[in-house]
């Protein structure tokens, strides 16, 4: 044992523990190892099952993220609960350095560590403080957990319990340790330890000598609890700790953002999306292991907002729960451990990836297994095999549309692609998508971006007639095999011409023609149409008449901003404008679906009791704003529905495009 | 029970009226309009087909069509919810007499193997709506006909089928072989088959039997028209547009209504 010098701060390590119960504490801790890596190797046993994804490219991004993602700041974007997190973080990472220091000096001499002022203002002083917001954060999450209890956190394991039990636990009797061994040996530097020295004065009234024969079980206990805790760790969500730093840095870093696995279809053998596990990439598996079942993506989930039988949380944990029990059995994932309605309830809006703090990526693996039930099972809402259908007769979604692909410019003239590519080419060459040629409202959307067009002189040209729908509903509806057939049709028919760039008012065509036809060969530089007459306005080739100062929120469309991250562009217009612009609560990155989303404008037999859009339009109306402006024709649509429904006739929102306001506005 | 399906191949029933064309030339649609689809009232028949297959009354389920190139889709559609043999007898242009068609439908009848017992086909095809094909080759082949079924259920031997008749469902029965023809309904809204069917569906063969192979060649398939098609044309409509305005939606709802009388055009209440 090290002596105790009188000049220099340190103090006994494992004072009054006797050598067999170190004996003990090593055996144990050796136990606890190897069950923790045979837990880890049955977990990766999983992983390995997946198929390959690359996490090439981008390593900054990638380590910046994770590192981010340590740092806490993932989590803190919640207040409550993430500075409950960040406390047993920083906490228990302090708490894990001293008890390594122990090592470094007791079992490898380096007494550095132990003594002087590195040891009053870290080992005691900097340790008891952290040990103490430790217990403030287990203190927080059981009072969020077991008293707030908000819904997405309603289901509770007893593992949650025993998880915060165990870490509290581990911290008190630490706390206990210290005090004990402050009030048995008169510690001279018990000043700098506050927590030990409240628990010192708590025990002063009992005798050296019960103190002494307590300390060596309470020793033992607080070991032995830490070494179960470790060992139990693969086995509970506590993995996080290990997986989570790491599922950051794997996540995809760039666009295209929650798609699919692609789907070769001239394969051998081709896979028609998520079967069972062997049919996810590994990165999936392991999101599955990465979940702290925090459920940030419930709450903020449109579709579990709205009642129905989806809830993202639930999602992830089933499929890792079913996965760990059953492996590769035969019986399809989809439609079994999660529900047909479930997997036919989501919108894709991305708002459960935006919100996941370790870097989840539901979309993907929802669509893989809707993937199943609609190419392989051939399970799924009437609505959407009537617009399959209609797609594979028709090319467009628009079931029973009267109007044909060009309709929408009677009477204006416009310039067709190719005539205008003979005469000299266009600086724009507008594609229209399917809701601008079929739908009568959105058709407005369209005629009011020529108007803009030509009022500032914009040479454009429409592909409009050589148009087929872009597919996106296909794929997210999980028809992959339509969407395939669709892309590539159009990428043939767009390469053919010649064409590089491309102007488009819809968040889907955008997503598509900009992201992910790359991997037909498709590579266009494509323009939100916000983004156009953004810059037109900025150039100065747009002149409008102040309007008036009516009050407007804006609508962030997920496929416009969660997933091509434009927020200002359409705001900056609105500026312009001149009109009072408000913000709902939930805009930007965190805006709430308009409900239409994943083929959700062509169905709605999976929606909960309430519905997406008119929770969306309560949100917009309680703004005080009289019109509710947004980007995409189907987010238009939807808002146009809610605002029928929970208006009066008296008081209805006004729902436009914010090119029609532009137009309205043309000073000409 | 060899079943076979009639199919057919039509110009898609959705174009618009105001949009249709009809090429001078040609007495038929111009071309490029829109595009040729499955008829409604054959899907109906495939589904019904579908279905009794299901009840495991169907040992062979064939598809047969009469017509230009484009019915090929057709035939593949069907192989996509797993017809076992897609038959085409090709016939350049499309033939707009019921009795021509039926002929050659009937002589490739003949020819499929095992020999069929039960034939099912729209009750009329959706762009002529001459509604007789189905009964012609009943005529022919001298077996039963059913019309306007919507259900059809295997029972000792029998089928009992259920057909919409005059302002009440009937239910009859009928011995194989016979002719059924299908009329849409709800529960037959033609299913869509996998993706793995419709990728295997590309691949599987279709049997040709030419008209000439039938017996049927250019004279003889002449002898058996019945109807000549003088002409085609668009019936004109005349459209005028007139709108009701007034104060507030009562007051427009009384000058409606004043307009209607106005032009006779409200029924006597006598
Ligand atoms: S994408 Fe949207 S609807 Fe789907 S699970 Fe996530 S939050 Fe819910
Ligand atoms: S998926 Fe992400 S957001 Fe959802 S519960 Fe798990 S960790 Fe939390």
């Amino acid at each position: 044992m090290n002596a105790l010098l009188a000049a220099t701060a340190t103090r006994e390590v494992q004072w009054n523990v006797p050598d067999g119960l170190v004996v003990f504490m090593y055996a144990s801790m050796a136990a606890a190892l190897a069950i923790f890596a045979y837990g880890i190797w049955r977990r990766a046993r999983i992983w390995r099952l997946g198929r390959p994804y690359s996490v090439r490219g981008r390593p900054w991004l990638r380590t910046r993220r994770m590192l981010a993602g340590l740092a806490q700041v993932t989590v803190l974007r919640r207040v409550f609960p993430g500075v409950m997190h960040a406390l047993l973080y920083y906490g228990f990472l302090v708490l894990f350095a001293a008890t390594v220091m122990v090592f470094l000096y007791d079992d490898l001499g380096i007494d550095g560590v132990f003594e002087g002022d590195f040891y009053l203002w870290f080992e005691s002083l900097t340790v008891d403080i952290f040990g103490i917001l430790f217990l403030v954060g287990a203190g927080i999450g059981f009072y969020r957990r077991y008293v707030v209890r908000p819904a997405y956190l309603a289901r509770n394991e007893p593992w949650d319990a025993l998880l915060l039990g165990s870490l509290f636990a581990i911290a008190l009797t630490g706390f206990g340790l210290e005090g004990i061994r402050i009030e048995a040996t008169a510690d001279p530097w018990a000043s700098w330890s506050p927590g030990g020295n409240v628990v010192a004065h708590a025990v002063s009234p009992l005798s050296d000598g019960v103190l002494e024969d307590v300390f060596p079980w309470l020793w033992g206990l607080h070991v032995l609890m830490w070494h179960v805790l470790l060992a139990a760790l693969p086995f509970t969500k506590a993995l996080h700790w290990f997986t989570t730093p790491a599922n950051l840095f794997f996540a995809r870093p760039v666009a295209p953002r929650s798609v699919p696995t692609p789907t070769d279809f001239e394969a051998e053998e081709v896979r028609l999306g998520i079967k069972n596990a062997s049919d996810m990439t590994w990165k999936q598996l392991f999101d599955l292991d990465s979940c702290t079942e925090c459920g940030r993506c419930t709450s903020v989930c449109p579709a579990y907002a709205s009642g129905s039988a989806l809830d993202p949380k639930r999602v992830i944990i089933d499929l890792r729960d079913a996965i760990r029990a059953r492996g590769l059995a035969a019986e399809p994932l989809a439609g079994d451990v999660v529900s047909y309605e479930a997997l036919w309830a989501c919108t894709t809006c991305r708002a459960c990836e935006e919100a996941c703090p370790v870097g989840i990526e539901h979309v993907p693996t929802i669509l893989g297994l809707r993937q199943n039930l609609a190419m392989e099972q051939v399970r799924m809402p009437g609505g959407v095999s009537d617009l399959v259908a209609n797609l594979e007769a028709r090319e467009h979604p628009f079931r029973g549309a009267t109007a044909g692909r060009t309709d929408w410019a009677e009477g204006l003239d416009v310039p067709a692609l190719g005539s205008v590519a003979e005469a000299g080419g266009a600086e724009v060459v507008y594609w229209i998508g399917c809701a601008a040629a079929f739908d009568e409202r959105a058709q407005k959307i369209a005629r009011a971006v020529v108007r803009v067009l030509r009022h500032a002189g914009v040479r454009f040209a429409v592909v409009s007639s050589q148009e087929r729908c872009n597919g996106d509903v296909a794929r997210r509806t999980g028809n992959e095999f339509h969407y395939d057939l669709l892309a590539r049709e159009n990428v043939e028919m767009l390469n053919g011409a010649g064409v590089t760039t491309l102007l488009t008012h819809c968040p889907h065509c955008l997503e598509q023609l900009r992201y992910e036809y790359e991997r037909f060969g498709g590579r266009y530089e494509v323009r939100h149409h916000s983004a156009l007459v953004s810059a037109l306005i900025e150039e100065g080739r747009v002149r409008l008449r102040p309007g008036e100062r009516e009050r407007v929120t804006y609508h962030d469309p997920c496929y416009l901003g969660r997933y091509n991250r434009e927020f200002d562009a359409p705001r900056r217009v609105l500026d312009v404008l001149g009109v009072e612009r408000v913000e709902m609560p939930r805009h930007g990155a965190e805006s709430f679906c308009c409900g239409a989303g994943g083929g959700h404008a062509f169905f709605d037999e999976t929606e909960g009791p309430d519905k997406v859009n008119q929770i969306r339009t309560r949100e917009a109306a309680a703004t005080g704003a009289t019109t509710v402006v947004t980007g995409c024709p189907f987010c238009l649509t939807m808002l146009a529905s809610g605002a029928r429904a929970v208006g009066t006739p008296e008081r209805t929102l006004r729902t436009m495009d914010f090119v029609e306001l532009v137009a309205e506005a043309l000073d000409e | 029970m060899h079943t076979i399906v009639l199919l057919k191949q039509i110009l898609d029933w959705e174009l618009p009226a105001a949009k249709f064309r009809v090429d001078p030339a040609t007495n038929r649609p111009a071309e490029g309009l829109a595009p040729t689809l499955l008829g409604p009232f054959e899907q109906n028949a495939l589904e019904l087909a579908l279905k009794l297959r299901d009840a495991g009354a169907v040992t062979k389920l064939t598809a047969l069509l009469a017509g230009p190139a484009d019915g090929v889709d057709a035939l593949r559609k069907a192989l996509a919810v797993r017809a076992d043999e897609a038959v085409h007898v090709p016939c350049e242009p499309a033939i707009v007499d019921p009795a021509q068609t039926a002929a050659l439908l009937a002589a490739a009848l003949g020819r499929l193997d095992p020999a069929p017992e039960l034939v099912l086909a729209g009750r009329q095809a959706g762009d002529w709506d001459h509604g007789q094909v189905g009964y012609l080759v009943a005529e022919r082949l001298g077996w039963p006909a059913v019309g306007l079924v919507w259900e059809a259920e295997p029972r000792d031997g029998r089928l009992v089928v259920r057909r919409s008749g005059a302002g009440a469902d009937e239910e009859l029965a009928v011995r194989p072989p016979a002719v059924l023809t299908v009329t849409s309904h709800p529960t037959l809204q033609l299913r869509m088959g996998s993706v793995m069917d419709r990728m295997a569906a590309n691949k599987k063969p279709i049997v040709e039997l030419t008209p000439d192979e039938l017996g049927l060649g250019a004279d003889s398939l002449a002898g058996e028209r019945r109807i000549e098609l003088a002409r085609v044309s668009v019936p004109e409509v005349h459209r005028e547009c007139e709108l009701v305005e007034g104060e507030n939606a009562t007051d427009v709802a009384a000058r409606l209504l004043a307009r209607l009388e106005e032009l006779k055009l409200l029924g006597s209440s006598s």
